[in-house]
């Protein structure tokens, strides 16, 4: 009774609409964002689902249930596990170039060097700015095998340049460089975050102890950073996933012979070029699945890093 | 910037005897790192017989505009610029608002589980993009928006990054301030108006440089939706240099990439330091 | 508009449902007057001064005030001008636009807004820096800043979380003559919140002693200070607390730490049957002196606080504190006097004070 009578003193007050809507107004605000989020995020994972039990050509207006036999013809494809094998050496390049790289290059910037940090991180971000588009264009010129500079400083020490583009292995390399390249300096801004934020007083303990460099970033920095470095390390796994995708399709297509192809690629391929879109989908949910997995256990690790310090 | 975190900036080091030991490392580093762009930029201006003959050098004796007018002539870049800049706009316009609006009710407005919405858009920020492509190329075409600057910017018109950023720089706002606004009748769109954004603006201004980048790189959806040459990105432009096997694009094409670089380039000048502050806030604290 | 005060009608608060930070608090706070609510950290004080602003939600009971029940009335609509602990000053915002924002938001009109203005600025000596940015003043200062821009609402109700704690002791002497001076200009009805006593003495014309989510004394500062109602009032008050010690009742005596002494005329009937009691006495109720006129004592420590020194005491094995104007050495044998008029006699059991002998 006496809450109800509480209510309608609130409701004889003077208030604009949305004092009386309280409800709808913070509805409001989070819904554009929630909106976006379903239509374009959720409902495709949902339908990618759903895609993955269905033989379809993404035109006609008919689908028919085949259950999980994408699955299986996806496993049976030797192009599915050629690019499974190759995503995985994408993934453990781009780890070097991305994650491994920019942990150790943060450390020196943060940390060993007292001057031109900024203008390191300034000019080492630079080329985290460029479309991954406009990097595949200049490293394709770059690593042109009659005359790109690598061309003529293979020449130089008299050798000849491999065809990076058109040979089995070459090809991964130097498209993982082209993506690492790119994507380098913005990992090592977020690792420089973390490792600014490390007590200076810590590491001059450690060196009061006579501690090397190298054993106070394993036994100071990484551990200390560890949440930052899952971040990092997620992210980079995603890289290696999705964004050598823009340098394959510029350069390679693929090629040669499927040397450079990887799950994301292939599920373009047969969704867009071999219109199997329910193969597509499946090949979909499996890198999902794989990347989720990873997350799962990078997760574990982690927790278990944290709870020995 | 004003109130907070103005201590940390200053970085405190440790005196390291080799220090140019460090240095040398990190020069050499930088070289080989500015060494592509510099490339880039320099064979823009170069004639064929140049390119062939130059060798590592990146720098000619006799520069040429011959690759820019013919880019600016052949590929009508201007159209392809306001075609990057109409999608970028509307994305980046559209991403600000969604972020700050989704941010400041997950901060200011006592959700009950605030944690758990703002969880589910940070997860969103890891779905590889591979996994959601066929499904929305789909639902764009159902839509009619195929072949059209809008159904790229469609799809990302919010942005679980930006939430995540702009959020981050909110909850360094002192509670308080907040309440003696509510307990002076004010309205929560006047105190985002006129307290709350005024307090994020570094990070609001460096997540608008972001979003306009991102979005003027993209390469992959822009190329999905997009097949009509007079709607191409200038990014996705780059792509018809890709078939001349002989390499008589090679000054042209490097024209173009520097013509779409210097957009990002320009806008990082102008907010270095907002962006590199912004981003190395962005790891994950306990 | 009805006589203003509030009013707590068994009001609880609980997080999670099942641990209460405020257990069923019963309050009538009378308009115009200052009160003080005063405790420990953790107290629940600064939450019942947020569940009067609004900002804290109710979970059980009902709040008054001005006669309506405002459980659900959003902060907004309260009326309640309110100054925080760190002053939540608008950081991008110069003195005058802070003082001005509310008002604005308010529609007071212009030349009203700045009539208030200038009043408030030259009340609190702050005219000079009217354009400055709350970085730019002294921590005082902010202080002053954020009492103007709660005084210019002309709120009834006016209410202070600790907004002294981050002054430096000088600077607060003269704040608390300030914030009196102020309240009798304009008297709202004036909540303030303080863990600190001098300033809860000071102030307050009527003070909340509050301990673990209940009320545990609601009077004017000098019967707080004369007749705690508990133990925990009884220390909590004063500085140095007051000796509490356990005692027996002995036919007419009372044992304390082995020193028999006959209980004052007037003390037995407020003892009654209890045959165990907490006695207590105020340190300054308590001389040490140099002829034996009461049980010998062992000076443990002495404590230099300029004008008087605070002495630690041992009777028996058991401490006591003393002030005095003279200095002792430690170790120095002295003979204990009391003025036992002034003793606090509490139920062993209960804690409460069992009360005082007509006078």
């Amino acid at each position: 009774m006496k809450r109800q009578h509480a209510v309608q003193e609130t409701s004889k007050r003077p208030g604009g609409f949305w004092k009386k809507h309280r409800k709808i107004e913070k509805f409001i605000y989070l819904l554009p964002a929630i909106v976006i989020f379903c239509v374009f995020m959720v409902w495709p994972i949902v339908y990618n689902m759903y895609l993955s039990t269905m033989e379809w050509n993404m035109v006609s207006p008919t689908k028919k249930f085949v259950g999980f036999e994408n699955y299986i013809n996806v496993f049976q494809d030797p192009g599915f596990l050629k690019a499974l094998g190759n995503t995985g050496l994408y993934v453990l390049l781009m780890m070097i170039f991305c994650f491994v790289a920019p942990y150790f290059y943060s450390y020196i910037i943060g940390k060993l060097i007292t001057k031109g940090e900024k203008i390191y991180r300034a000019l080492m971000f630079f080329p985290s700015l460029l479309s991954l588009a406009v990097a595949a264009i200049v490293f394709m010129w770059l690593f042109n095998s009659v005359s790109g500079p690598v061309a003529e400083i293979f020449e130089a020490f008299g050798h000849e340049s491999p065809h990076w583009f058109t040979t089995s292995g070459y090809v991964i390399v130097a498209l993982s460089i082209a993506t690492g390249w790119r994507c380098f300096g913005y990992n090592l801004i977020v690792f420089l975050g973390a490792i600014v934020e490390v007590p200076v007083e810590l590491i001059e303990a450690a060196k009061l102890e006579k501690a090397s460099n190298w054993k106070i970033f394993w036994r100071i920095i990484v551990p200390l950073t560890s949440p930052t470095a899952l971040y990092v390390f997620i992210i980079t796994f995603v890289m290696g996933l999705q964004y050598v995708f823009t340098p394959i399709q510029m350069i390679t297509k693929g090629g040669p012979n499927m040397a450079s192809t990887n799950l994301v690629y292939l599920i373009y391929q047969y969704g867009f070029q071999f219109f199997q879109t329910g193969r597509a989908a499946a090949v979909a949910i499996i890198s999902l699945v794989i990347f989720l997995l990873v997350l799962f256990l990078q997760n574990r690790l982690n927790k278990r890093v944290h709870y020995e310090n | 910037m004003r109130i907070k975190r103005q201590k940390k900036q200053e970085q405190v080091h440790i005196k390291s005897k080799g220090e140019w030991k460090y240095q040398l490392i990190l020069i050499v580093s930088l070289i080989v790192m500015m060494y592509p762009i510099v490339y880039m930029i320099g064979t823009s201006f170069k004639t064929l017989s140049d390119i062939f003959s130059s060798g590592l050098n990146v720098f000619t004796a006799n520069p040429t505009m011959d690759n820019y007018a013919q880019v600016i002539g052949a590929n009508n870049v201007l159209r392809l610029l306001r075609n990057s800049f109409t999608i970028a706009l509307i994305v980046t316009v559209s991403k600000i608002i969604t972020s700050v609006l989704a941010s400041y009710c997950l901060c200011f407005m006592n959700l009950k589980h605030p944690e758990l919405i703002f969880g589910l858009f940070t997860v969103s920020m890891f779905i590889p993009f591979s996994v959601i492509m066929i499904p929305n190329y789909l639902t764009l075409s159902r839509m009619g928006l195929n072949n059209t600057l809008l159904g790229v910017a469609l799809p990302q018109l919010a942005d679980a990054m930006g939430i995540y950023r702009i959020r981050q720089s909110m909850r360094s706002i002192p509670k308080p301030l907040i309440e003696a606004a509510r307990l002076d009748n004010v309205g929560h769109f006047t105190i985002l108006r006129r307290i709350v954004l005024p307090l994020v603006k570094p990070a609001v201004i460096a997540m608008i440089i972001f979003f306009f980048i991102n979005s003027w790189n993209e390469f992959v959806w822009p190329m999905l939706i997009l097949k009509k040459e007079e709607l191409y990105t200038i990014t996705l432009a780059l792509q018809t240099f890709l078939d001349a096997e002989s390499g008589s694009a090679w000054g042209s094409s490097m024209a173009l990439a520097t013509i779409a670089t210097m957009v990002p380039m320009v806008l990082y000048i102008f907010a270095q330091r907002k962006i590199i502050g912004t981003f190395m806030q962005s790891g994950v604290k306990e | 508009m009805s006589t203003i005060d509030i009013e707590f009608k068994n009001v609880s608060k609980s997080y999670d449902g099942k641990n209460y930070i405020i257990k069923g608090i019963d309050l009538k706070i009378p308009s115009g007057q200052r009160t003080i609510l005063l405790g420990p950290s953790g107290c629940g004080k600064t939450t019942l001064l947020r569940m009067i602003s609004g900002l804290e939600t109710i979970t059980d009971g009902e709040l008054y005030m001005g006669g309506e029940v405002v459980n659900r009335l959003e902060p907004g609509d309260r009326n309640v001008a309110m100054v925080f602990q760190n002053y939540a000053l608008y950081p991008h915002m110069t003195v005058e636009k802070n003082i001005l924002f509310g008002m604005e938001i308010a529609k007071v009109g212009k030349e009203e807004r700045e009539r208030r203005l200038v009043e408030a600025l030259d009340m609190f000596g702050l005219t000079p820096y009217r354009t400055r940015y709350p970085k730019e003043l002294s921590g005082g200062q902010r202080q002053r800043v954020a009492l103007c821009r709660a005084l210019v609402k002309r709120a009834p109700y006016f209410l202070l979380d600790e907004p002294l704690s981050n002054l430096d002791a000088q600077l607060r002497t003269m704040a608390r003559a300030e914030l009196v001076r102020m309240h009798k200009v304009y008297l709202p009805t004036f909540i303030y919140v303080t863990h600190d006593q001098v300033e809860a003495m000071t102030i307050g014309e009527k003070i909340v002693v509050l301990n673990e989510g209940k009320i545990q004394q609601y009077d004017s500062p000098d019967v707080i200070y004369n007749q705690p109602k508990n133990v925990f009032v009884a220390k909590f008050i004063g500085a140095p607390s007051m000796n509490i010690e356990n005692a027996d009742v002995d036919g007419n005596d009372l044992v304390i730490s082995g020193t028999r002494v006959p209980i004052p005329k007037g003390w037995r009937t407020k003892i009654g049957e209890r045959k165990k009691v907490k006695f207590g006495i105020r340190p300054e109720h308590v001389e040490l002196m140099n002829d034996p006129v009461g049980p010998e004592v062992e000076i443990h420590y002495v404590e230099n606080q300029g004008d008087k020194k605070s002495i630690a005491f041992l009777l028996d094995d058991v401490i006591f504190m003393a002030t005095a104007g003279t200095h002792f050495e430690t170790r120095d044998r002295m003979y204990l006097k009391m003025d036992w008029s002034k003793m606090h006699i509490f139920d062993a059991e209960t804690t409460e004070n069992v009360g005082y002998p007509e006078k």
